[in-house]
């Protein structure tokens, strides 16, 4: 793809994002009509705080619908970074146990009704502090097999740990199954509680792991082509590995610690946006990151009106939409869709 | 979480004399969005008090957004005997006295 069309792609998607981020703002559970939001934003202007119309825009769609194309891109980062690292189209966020992690952090918090740290909630830190011990731990594991370790023994230490964690999360919710629908529905993954609170602890992280994933780019291109002429041609693959692995986790863990496990835009993000850029890191990223906050923009906004006043937990939604659109794609392309066909076939959650 | 109008809780609300602001939805225990909440703005947010520090006065005041409805800056939030409201059984009778008691105070003095 000529540059001028890279661009043009990136300025298309930005427009569609704007757009769609405008659509989340304005439509709800809750019908507010354009001129209700012109009064509510004029009074919010002046000082106000808007009515009710105001609160439900300004302190609940446009929080949760900033938050939903953060976590959008974060997933989008991470998938493509890992699918990078292990060169295995299989790979998404979740690929070295973040999920499984956070799932046992956030059952521990509400199980246990730890305190909030301030505005951020135990869950979301719990949530958050899951997922980089478990990655965290499936690193260091790795590391003890070699020097530098193979991506297939990272890939399948974060596999066993995934198993581990998964176990005790079971064990943690049939020893208190009192609280096991609070946990159930938040690993489903929402937005339906988000405020500014959630978005101001969580977005800098989120964006820290997009960003070092972005840097990671070139060396991931090399990688591609194998560790041993990765480092013939002068990579150090230790160190690029790890950088793309620890943005990578930051970014997953982040996006979990926001609005739990959704799950599918991760490794379907990367994948559309490498049928449409190619396989290059430097361009992949960033398309794919704009493409998952657009996905899930639009699933969290499907989640919330499709059965309003109810709201469906957005997991189920990503899965239902993802699933086949994955499917759809492996028809087309075959299972070796650019990234790469070496590599352990993993993908454990 | 909340209770729909098919449910048994709901019912206790009505005996009691008070309206269920989700009583028209078929499902039984539907969660519903906080926006529905802040524009039905209840007249009074109760619960079982089985949460502990999670659901009471002070704790839902400190949620963002939650202290923007009427019910919660006027202190209208109580809880009710888990146990007796939570559960299908005999003792839901206790349950609809003690939300009549707090809907309606002076009706029993």
């Amino acid at each position: 793809m000529p540059r001028r069309n890279y661009v043009l792609l990136l300025v298309f998607l930005f427009v569609l994002l704007a757009f769609v981020l405008a659509a989340s703002v304005c439509s709800g559970s809750v019908r507010i009509s354009l001129a209700e939001l012109f009064r509510a934003f004029a009074s919010r202007v002046s000082g106000g705080e808007g009515g009710t119309a105001g609160t439900i825009v300004f302190e609940l769609r446009l929080p949760r619908s900033l938050l939903a194309a953060a976590v959008g891109a974060a997933l989008a980062a991470s998938g493509a970074g890992f699918q990078g690292v292990f060169r295995n189209p299989l790979a998404d966020p979740y690929v070295i146990g973040a999920s499984s992690g956070a799932a046992l952090g956030a059952a521990l918090a509400i199980t246990f009704g730890a305190a909030d740290l301030g505005p951020i909630s135990s869950t979301s830190l719990f949530a958050f502090g899951g997922a980089l011990a478990a990655t965290g731990l499936a690193f260091a594991l790795s590391r003890t097999v070699a020097d530098p370790p193979p991506a297939s023994a990272l890939l399948l230490a974060g596999t066993a740990l995934s198993a581990l964690f998964s176990a005790l999360l079971s064990l943690v919710l049939v020893i208190k199954d009192k609280d096991l629908h609070t946990v159930y529905y938040w690993l489903l993954g929402g937005f339906g509680v988000s405020t500014w609170n959630d978005l101001v602890s969580t977005v800098p992280v989120m964006a820290l792991g997009i960003a070092i994933v972005m840097l990671a780019s070139r060396p991931l291109d090399l990688l591609a082509f194998g560790e041993e002429s990765a480092s013939s041609l002068g990579l150090d693959v230790r160190k690029a590995r790890a950088a793309a692995v620890v943005g990578a986790s930051l970014a997953a863990a982040a996006a979990v610690g926001a609005a739990g496990i959704v799950g599918f835009v991760g490794l379907v993000a990367p994948h559309a946006a490498r049928l449409v850029v190619g396989p290059g890191h430097r361009r992949l990223v960033p398309t794919a990151a704009l493409v998952g906050a657009v996905l899930v923009l639009l699933a969290d906004l499907f989640a919330r009106t499709v059965a309003s006043p109810l709201e469906l937990p957005i997991g189920v939604v990503t899965a239902l939409v993802g699933a086949p659109f994955f499917l759809y794609l492996l028809a087309k392309r075959g299972a070796g869709s650019g990234a790469g066909s070496a590599g352990g076939r993993g993908g454990g959650r | 979480m909340t209770a729909g109008g098919a449910t048994f809780i709901s019912e206790a609300i009505a005996e009691a004399g008070g309206v269920n602001i989700f009583a028209e939805l078929k499902e039984e225990w539907p969660m519903v969005s906080l926006e529905q909440l802040l524009t039905r703005k209840p007249d009074w947010i109760m619960s079982g008090n089985d949460h502990g520090d999670r659901l009471n006065l002070a704790a839902v005041r400190g949620r963002p957004l939650w202290a923007s409805m009427p019910a919660v800056s006027a202190g209208r939030i109580a809880t009710v005997e888990a146990d007796a409201i939570n559960r299908g059984g005999p003792r839901l009778a206790d349950a609809v006295e003690a939300i009549a008691r707090i809907l309606h105070p002076d009706s029993f003095r």
